[in-house]
Order: structure tokens, then sequence, then C-alpha cells
């Protein structure tokens, strides 16, 4: 008895999925006032969600660096992210209208505190973040082109011209010949290799797509 | 009286090619439950996953997973569904050794989702009770704050392995870079250009490509899996033979 409803129930998934799914990749094909109507109900459904399961992300991120403090385990980063997460999430919650007037500035998602984080805290470390990459490229570039296979020099040849045709230094009268070749490159085997990766990227999101779309692939029901 | 229904020509094309694949994935599907194999090239990034799980519970440590900044719902759903295929074969294969991989997403959806995948995984082999729901970490949302969040994951001393899947910009390279500083065993696929380089830079078990995409064919014994790499195959073939022959017509009849 219990087998067959789970069965029952299993089937019930595949239906809902499959008609969700095809109902909202016709929308996107066709245009047809019922089957727009359809989709935008769906996407609202996902948009409400999605913002739920922001709520349990949030507490997901507490209990992990709650167990932390408590294992002490990096113990000072956990206590920083906790402190910082209430810093900003009550604040950023509280409406104004609730508050004394003096702190209404203050309080809200547009409020000073929320705003202060952003631009003065998340956007500069976010840069800083970005400006160390340069150290690493260089780094992960040494080990990709320590020579160890013909495809390795390959490689490395083919960055040196990359680099000297983009430095653009001129030391002498010949120099347009590193510019030309660097063209070269990029315009005729990197684009070649590139687009022929992206033809296969799209190809695999196809056939992922549609094994999900036919009920193939379930991970949601097992 | 319905709503009328009008396509134009590009959605038309790509019904066509979709209608194309379902009806190629029915084919080979038929055939493969009839008993034809598919043979495959061998993958070495698949290969060291098969066993990845057993060389690192050997060692008493973690295994990585990174599912990358993707999420439910979006255009990354493909790759998305990828990430968790993968993970789900390592969650099993952990869960019957008593280890667990730990999980960083960058998406709340995901985490849900790749929560479930390690319960599951677990519930498989009987060993439900055995699961912790923080295994899997939600890191954040923006893709620099992820990369920096599992980077410290990555760092940690108990993490032998590093296994990432799924979509990643520039920022690929804090992960990356950090896993072939530390000498781990990476595997790692991803559906952005962009990254390709910096995972073949820096991993030595880089899925390029469509190959991320083979997971499920090259992991699990599903025959609709093997059967959808084969619909891959004949769809490339097709694309290939469809640019040759626009190249030729415009070249001869100057179009």
């Amino acid at each position: 008895m219990k087998a067959g409803l789970q069965r029952i129930f299993r089937i019930l998934l595949v239906v809902i999925a499959v008609s969700a799914g095809l109902i909202t990749l016709l929308s996107m094909l066709v245009q047809n006032s019922t089957l727009s109507l359809l989709r935008a109900v769906f996407v609202e459904w996902t948009v409400i969600v999605a913002a739920f399961s922001m709520l349990l992300g949030v507490a997901n991120v507490l209990r992990v660096h709650a167990q932390r403090i408590q294992q002490r385990q990096g113990l000072v980063y956990s206590l920083v992210l906790v402190i910082s997460f209430l810093a900003v999430f009550i604040p950023g919650i509280l409406s104004p209208n609730l508050v004394p007037e003096m702190l209404q500035d203050w309080t809200g998602p547009m409020g000073h505190i929320v705003d202060f984080a952003y631009r003065y805290v998340q956007r500069p470390l976010q840069s800083t973040l970005f400006s160390l990459m340069a150290f690493f490229v260089v780094t992960a570039a040494l080990r990709a082109f320590r020579i160890r296979s013909a495809a390795s020099f390959v490689m490395f040849v083919a960055a040196l011209f990359v680099l000297l045709g983009s430095a653009r230094l001129s030391l002498f009268n010949s120099w347009d010949v590193f510019i030309e070749t660097r063209d070269w490159i990029l315009g005729v085997p990197v684009l070649a290799g590139a687009r022929g990766i992206l033809l296969g990227l799209a190809l695999g999101t196809v056939v992922t797509g549609l094994r999900l779309l036919l009920g193939v692939e379930r991970p949601y029901s097992e | 009286m319905g709503t009328p229904v009008e396509a134009d020509l590009s959605s038309i094309i790509a019904l066509v090619v979709l209608l194309l694949s379902a009806v190629l994935l029915w084919w080979f599907g038929l055939r493969v439950r009839q008993g034809t194999r598919f043979a495959f090239r061998p993958i070495a990034a698949y290969e060291v996953l098969k066993s990845l799980l057993l060389s690192v519970a050997e060692t008493g440590k973690w295994v990585h997973v990174s599912l990358g900044n993707v999420r439910l719902g979006g255009d990354q759903t493909a790759i998305a569904s990828v990430g968790l295929a993968v993970l789900d074969y390592l969650a099993e294969q952990g869960a019957s050794m008593g280890i667990s991989p730990v999980v960083t997403v960058s998406d709340p959806t995901m985490l849900m989702a790749s929560q479930d995948a390690l319960y599951r995984a677990y519930a498989r082999k009987g060993r439900a009770r055995h699961y912790r729901s923080t295994s899997a970490q939600y890191v954040a949302s923006d893709p620099a704050a992820y990369a920096v969040g599992a980077q410290a994951v990555i760092d940690d001393d108990r993490v032998a392995a590093n296994v990432m899947m799924g979509q990643y910009g520039d920022e690929f390279l804090l992960m990356g870079e950090t896993g072939a500083q530390r000498d781990l065993v990476q595997v790692t696929g991803s559906s952005t250009i962009t990254s390709q380089p910096f995972m073949v830079a820096t991993t030595e078990y880089a899925l390029v490509g469509e190959e991320a995409f083979a997971a499920g064919a090259y992991l699990g014994d599903e025959p609709m899996q093997a059967a959808s790499l084969r619909v891959q195959d004949v769809l490339r073939i097709i694309a290939v033979v469809a640019i040759v022959a626009g190249a030729i017509v415009k070249t001869v009849l100057g179009l």
C-alpha cells in the first residue's frame, strides 16, 4: 500500500515537473497569451521559493559559523562574520516607520547603515580582491608554461608572441611581426578553438536540459 | 476559440532542434535498453573521480565540492544539474565509507538541492542518521565573495581533494590556484569559456567544454545517460556539417 502511494507520488512529481518545464519552454518559443500567462505564474512561484530559500541560506551560514565558534575553529573570523551580519541585517530589516525619528535615516534596506556597508566595505573589498588576481594569474601562468609536452611548448610560444605583440615596445624595426602574429593567433586558432568549445557547451546544455525536461533525469524524485 | 499561436523563424529552428534531439534520445535510449553498448573514450578526470573518495578515505581527510555560481531555475540549471550529479556520486561513495564531501554553494536554492543530494545518498546506503546538514554550506551569492569563502575551505589542511563543477568567471583562479599551490588533486568543469584557460592552467584534471556535461554517462550506469551522450555526438556532427556546408555555399556562391 505504502509502496503504491510512493509510486503514485513519484509519478505525480514527474508529471508536474515535466508539464511546467514544457509549458515554460513552449511559451518562450511561440507567441501565445495563455502560455505566457502560465509562464508568468511559474516564474512568480519560483521567485517566492527562491526568497524563502534565502532564509534557509542565512540560517545555514549562521549555523555553520556557530558550530565553528563552538569548536574554536577560525573563531575570530566566524565571530566577525556573525557580528557583521547582525550589524547590517538588524538595521536593514527595521522599518523606518517603527523607529524614533532620529534613527529613521539609518534603518531600512536603503538606510545609511546598509548603504555604508555596501559602499565602503563590500565594494572596496571586491575591487581589492580582483586586483590580487594579477598575482594569481602570474603564478598560474608560470605553472602552465612549464614545458612538459609538445602542447605546452606550443602554448608557451603562442603566449610569448601574444605578450610581445600586446606590449608594443617597438624595440626594433620589424616589431610589427609580433603584432601581426598576435592578431593571427587571437583571430584564427584561438577564435576557432573558443567557438568549438562554445558549440560543445551549447550542445551539452541542450541535451542536459532535454533530459530534465523529459523527466529522464529526476533530481527531485527518487 | 483558442488564442492564436505565432512563432518566428529562429524559434521554429530551436523547436525543430529540440524535437530532433528528443527523437534521437528516445531512439538511442531504446537501443541501449535492447542491449547496445556505446563505447566512449576514456576521460582521465572521471577515472580520478571514481577512485577519489577511496584514496581520500585512506588519509582521513575531506573532499571539497564547489558547485560554483549557479542557481536552479536560471540559465545555469543544466550545469547545476551536472554538479549535483557529481555530488550525488561522490556522496553515495562517501556514505558507504562514512565520510561526506564538504560542499560550498553560492545560491540558497543550490543549498537545498545539495543538502537533498547528500541526504538521499546517505539514505540509499541506510545511514540517514549520519547525515549532517552543515556538510553543505552556503557561502555568498556574490561570485567574488563566494570565491574567497570557498578558497578558505580549499586552504584548510583537512581538505585533500577539490572538485569544482559549475559556472565560474575570473574568480575561478582564486580557488583553482589555491588548490594548485597546495598540490591538491583537483577535478574541474565549467560551462563558461572564460574560466577554461584558468582551469587548464591550475588543474591536472580539467573537463574542457562539453566533457563536463558527460558526467552522468561516465559516472552512472543509467542507460539514458549513455544515450544522451550519443545524441550530443550526433548533434555535433550535424552542426559541423552545417557549418562546413554554409562556408562552402558562401564561398562558392558568394551569398
